[in-house]
C-alpha cells in the first residue's frame, strides 16, 4: 500500500517535472539560438536541431500530462494520442519526429550532406503511406531502429567530433528510450526525473565535457 | 500488326538513342562536361527499357507480369526510370541534400501500388517529375542558350506527356518525338536554328538593307 502510494507520487512528480523542465529547457535553448543568430548572423544547425527536438519533446510531455492526469478528462485527446508504438497517433508521430531529427543531427554533425533529410523523408513517406493506404506496419520497426541508430551514432559523433550537443542528446535519448522500452513502474518514474535533471543541466550550458563545440 | 508498327517505331527510337549517346560521349571526351556524362547514363537506362520493349513487341510477350498487388514489371521499370530522371535533375540543380528523395518516393509508391490497385500516384509522380524537369531545363536552357538542356527539357516534356495519357500508341509516338528532340539538342540544332543571335541578325539585316540601297 505504502509502496503503491510512493510509486504513484513519484510518477505524478515525474509528469509535473516534465511539463515544467522540458519546456523551460526548450525556452533556454531557443533563446541561445536566437542570441547566436543575432551575433553571427546565421542559425547554428546543430543548435537549431536541438531546439526542434526539445520543442517536439515539450509538446509530447504536455500532451502526455493531459492524457494521464486524473484531473482532466479528455476522451478525444486520449484517442488521438494513442498508446504504444504499434499504430499512428500523436504519441508515435512526435516520437518518430524526434527519432528522425536525432538521425538528422548525426548527419549534420558529420556533414553527410546527402543524408541530411533522409530520415525525415522516410518518416514523412510513412505518414503519407498511412494516410492513403492505412498501412502502418513499418512504424514500430522504424521508431526502434531510428531511436537505436540515433543513440549509437550520437555517441559516436559526440566522441568523434567532440560535440557536447550530440553527446548530451545521446545520453538523453538513452535514458528517455530506456524508460520507454523498460516500461516498469519501478524504473520509469526515476528515469523521467533523471533525464529532466540532465536536460536542465545541459540547456543551462553546464554540460561541457568537451571545451570546443562543433559549428555546423 | 499494331505490334509490328510499334516495333518499327521502337527500333527508330533506339537508333536515335544510340546516336545521341555516341554524340554526347564524343562531346564529353572533348570538354569533360559532367552534364554530358549524366545524360549518357540516363539515356543508357532509357535504352535498357527500350531493348525490353523491342523484345516484347517482337515476341508478343506480355511484360505486365504482376509482382504483387497492383505492381507489375512494366511499372517497376517506369519507377526506376523516373528515379534516375529525378536524380539527374537534382544532380544538375546541385542539390545533394535531396539525392535520397527519389529512391524513398519510389519505394513508397511501389508499396502503395502493392497495397492499393490505383495508377493515380504513379501518374501524378510521372507528371511532377516529367513536367517539373522539363520546365527547369527549358527555362535554364533558354537563359544559358544551351541546346542540350533544351533538348533534355523537350525530351522530359514529351516523355511526361506520353506517361500521362497511358495510351500505348501515344506513349510510343511521343517517346520517339522526345528522343528526336534530344538528338537535335546534342547535334547543336537549337543553337543554330532556334536561338536568335541578335548580332548576327542585325548583320544580315544590315547587308540586306545595304543591298537594297545600292540597287536603288
Amino acid at each position: 500500500m505504502v509502496e503503491n502510494i510512493f510509486l504513484s507520487s513519484i510518477t505524478q512528480l515525474g509528469y509535473i517535472l516534465n511539463i515544467i523542465v522540458i519546456p523551460l529547457a526548450t525556452i533556454i535553448v531557443g533563446r541561445k539560438l536566437v542570441k547566436e543568430k543575432r551575433t553571427t548572423g546565421r542559425y547554428n544547425a546543430i543548435r537549431g536541431l536541438i531546439f526542434t527536438i526539445f520543442f517536439s519533446f515539450s509538446i509530447l510531455v504536455i500532451l502526455e500530462f493531459f492524457v494521464n492526469s486524473p484531473v482532466f478528462n479528455l476522451p478525444l485527446l486520449i484517442e488521438l494520442f494513442g498508446d504504444g508504438f504499434e499504430s499512428f497517433g500523436l504519441n508515435t508521430l512526435i516520437i518518430g519526429i524526434i527519432a528522425s531529427l536525432g538521425l538528422t543531427m548525426v548527419a549534420t554533425a558529420n556533414r553527410w550532406e546527402f543524408l541530411y533529410y533522409t530520415s525525415l523523408f522516410i518518416f514523412g513517406g510513412m505518414i503519407l503511406l498511412y494516410i492513403f493506404t492505412g498501412f502502418e506496419a513499418l512504424l514500430t520497426p522504424y521508431i526502434y531502429f531510428a531511436g537505436g541508430a540515433s543513440i549509437v551514432f550520437l555517441y559516436l559523433t559526440g566522441f568523434r567530433v567532440k560535440d557536447n550537443g550530440a553527446l548530451a542528446l545521446a545520453i538523453f535519448f538513452t535514458i528517455a528510450f530506456g524508460t520507454v522500452i523498460f516500461d516498469n513502474p519501478m524504473i520509469t518514474p526515476f528515469g523521467v526525473i533523471i533525464y529532466d535533471i540532465f536536460i536542465l543541466v545541459f540547456s543551462l550550458g553546464l554540460f561541457k565535457p568537451f571545451k570546443k563545440e562543433v559549428m555546423a | 500488326m499494331a505490334e509490328f508498327g510499334f516495333l518499327v517505331v521502337e527500333i527508330i527510337y533506339f537508333t536515335f538513342g544510340i546516336l545521341t549517346i555516341l554524340k554526347t560521349m564524343k562531346n564529353w571526351k572533348l570538354n569533360k562536361n559532367r552534364m554530358l556524362l549524366a545524360v549518357t547514363v540516363y539515356i543508357s537506362a532509357v535504352l535498357v527499357r527500350s531493348i525490353i520493349d523491342m523484345g516484347v513487341y517482337a515476341s508478343g510477350f506480355d511484360i505486365d507480369i504482376t509482382v504483387a498487388g497492383g505492381l507489375n514489371i512494366g511499372m517497376i521499370m517506369g519507377f526506376i526510370l523516373f528515379t534516375i530522371q529525378l536524380e539527374f535533375m537534382f544532380y544538375l540543380m546541385d542539390l545533394p541534400k535531396l539525392y535520397t528523395l527519389p529512391v524513398i518516393i519510389t519505394t513508397y509508391l511501389m508499396m502503395g501500388r502493392i497495397l492499393v490497385d490505383s495508377s493515380m500516384p504513379f501518374i501524378i509522380y510521372a507528371m511532377i517529375t516529367g513536367y517539373g524537369s522539363a520546365f527547369f531545363l527549358i527555362k535554364d536552357g533558354r537563359k544559358s542558350r544551351n541546346g542540350l538542356a533544351i533538348g533534355m527539357g523537350l525530351f522530359f516534356l514529351f516523355w511526361g506527356l506520353g506517361s500521362t495519357f497511358q495510351i500505348e500508341i501515344l506513349f510510343v509516338s511521343l517517346r520517339l518525338v522526345a528522343m528526336i528532340a534530344l538528338f537535335l539538342g546534342t547535334k547543336g540544332f537549337y543553337e543554330k536554328y532556334v536561338f536568335v543571335n541578335v548580332e548576327e541578325e542585325q548583320k544580315i539585316m544590315g547587308t540586306w538593307i545595304a543591298k537594297l540601297v545600292v540597287k536603288e
